[in-house]
């Protein structure tokens, strides 16, 4: 509303109080329906043109024009034949009686440009705009918007400033093996996941079978080979399997060596104390 | 955070051997295979009878073991024979009492087998320079 204003104003200005005092509604109107009853008007007057024309008009149109025609242009005869010598006749005088100053060409364009600054001095921009609005006119071609220098250097500090009432966050940039290490975490931890899903299902798995051993086992029935294959058992086979089943070996031996018809008869053993170190050793106990 | 890590390293160096072999650090699986051959002859165990006590005697195996780690060796019989009796109801369940009690013979048998087998070969072992 108060721009609508201001324009008035200044239109009254400016010197076109006519387009001040119009108000901002369409100054063309119509009586209302006029649009709707357009079409039937002109319909009506076209019919009624119509009918007054005499039958056949059209068909002897052409003719009447013609005879009209031939009437008017009649010419004398032979002036179309004579007509291109008298032309030439003409410009030839023309062009003898107004022969341009030698050089006008050349003096032309300054001649022009003369005219037209000329023109400036009398009506210049400067005073037209004068007349028009004093306002515009006083601006001239100077930016009318300022700022103090150094304005918007500091600007966006000044202004994050009074939003958060702290200063600007300082960024830090995160180097290529932080990066590389983040990743390396998120593996390790992934790997921990189902390190720890392998871990349960194991634990399940322990008290199941040992597909290898069933396996072999079958194959050791299938081929009838108990026998081959306990013979093929070496110490450290036997020994391993042993500790792994909890056994104390050097006390396992002992009791299967100790074995009443290996022992020593009661007589040996009063013969002398060697007798027992013999046997010991015979046995090898002592790994 | 770099410690973290190496830690995690380490553990999962550890800890990997055992995962590669269920039955421990050691290769027993020649031996295993033939004690599960050498009872399922003895036992005349049949494919579904096999089927049914070799999983219950696995079970039974880890909770022995288990026990024959006590270094206290009266409490370490008493345990593995409080074991074997808990699981003996089990076998009987599969095998019937009389092959349960032969599967207890046949088990302390294999055992005895193997050391004499162990004793001969050492036996061997040190008569082998001599006999030179």
């Amino acid at each position: 509303m108060e721009n609508k204003n201001n324009i008035q104003n200044e239109q009254e200005e400016i010197g076109s109080p006519v387009f001040g005092i119009i108000d901002n509604s369409n100054v063309f109107t119509v009586p209302e329906g006029y649009f709707d009853e357009l079409p039937v008007s002109v319909l009506g007057k076209v019919v009624v043109q119509n009918n007054e024309l005499p039958d056949g008009y059209f068909d002897e149109l052409p003719l009447s024009v013609l005879g009209k025609i031939q009437f008017e242009a009649e010419v004398p005869e032979g002036y179309f034949e004579a007509l291109p010598i008298e032309v030439l006749g003409k410009i030839n005088s023309i062009s003898e009686q107004q022969t341009l100053p030698t050089g006008y060409f050349d003096n032309l364009s300054a001649v022009v440009m003369q005219r037209i600054k000329a023109d400036e001095t009398e009506v210049n921009v400067h005073t037209e705009m004068e007349q028009l609005s004093a306002t515009i006119a006083d601006i001239g071609n100077k930016h009318p918007f300022t700022v103090p220098t150094g304005y918007f250097d500091n600007n966006v500090d000044a202004i994050n400033k009074k939003i958060t009432g702290k200063q600007p966050a300082v960024i830090v940039k995160m180097g290529t093996a932080k990066k590389i290490l983040r990743y390396a975490v998120a593996a390790v931890v992934t790997g921990l996941m189902g390190l720890g899903i392998y871990t349960i299902a194991f634990d399940n798995q322990q008290a199941s079978l040992n597909p290898v051993v069933m396996a072999k086992a079958e194959n050791i029935l299938k081929t009838n080979s108990i026998d081959d294959v306990f013979n093929s058992l070496t110490e450290t086979d036997i020994t391993d399997y042993m500790t792994e089943n909890g056994s104390n070996i050097n006390a396992a031996l002992v009791a299967s060596t100790i074995n009443d018809e290996d022992l020593p008869t009661a007589e040996d053993y009063l013969f002398d104390e060697e007798t027992l170190n013999d046997f010991l050793k015979g046995k090898n106990i002592t790994n | 955070m770099k410690n973290f890590i190496l830690a995690i390293v380490f553990l999962l160096g550890v800890s990997s051997p055992t995962f590669a072999q269920p039955g421990g650090g050691k290769n027993t699986e020649k031996v295993e295979a033939l004690y599960v051959a050498y009872m399922t002859k003895q036992l005349s165990l049949t494919e579904d009878e096999a089927q049914k006590f070799w999983p219950i005697h696995a079970q039974y195996d880890r909770e022995l073991k288990e026990v024959e780690k006590n270094e206290n060796e009266l409490e370490r019989q008493q345990n593995a024979l409080n074991v074997k009796k808990k699981y003996q109801d089990r076998f009987i369940k599969v095998l019937g009492a009389d092959r349960t009690n032969q599967f207890f013979k046949t088990d302390a048998e294999f055992r005895k087998k193997m050391i004499e087998r162990l004793r001969s070969l050492r036996e061997k072992r040190a008569n082998a320079p001599r006999s030179n």
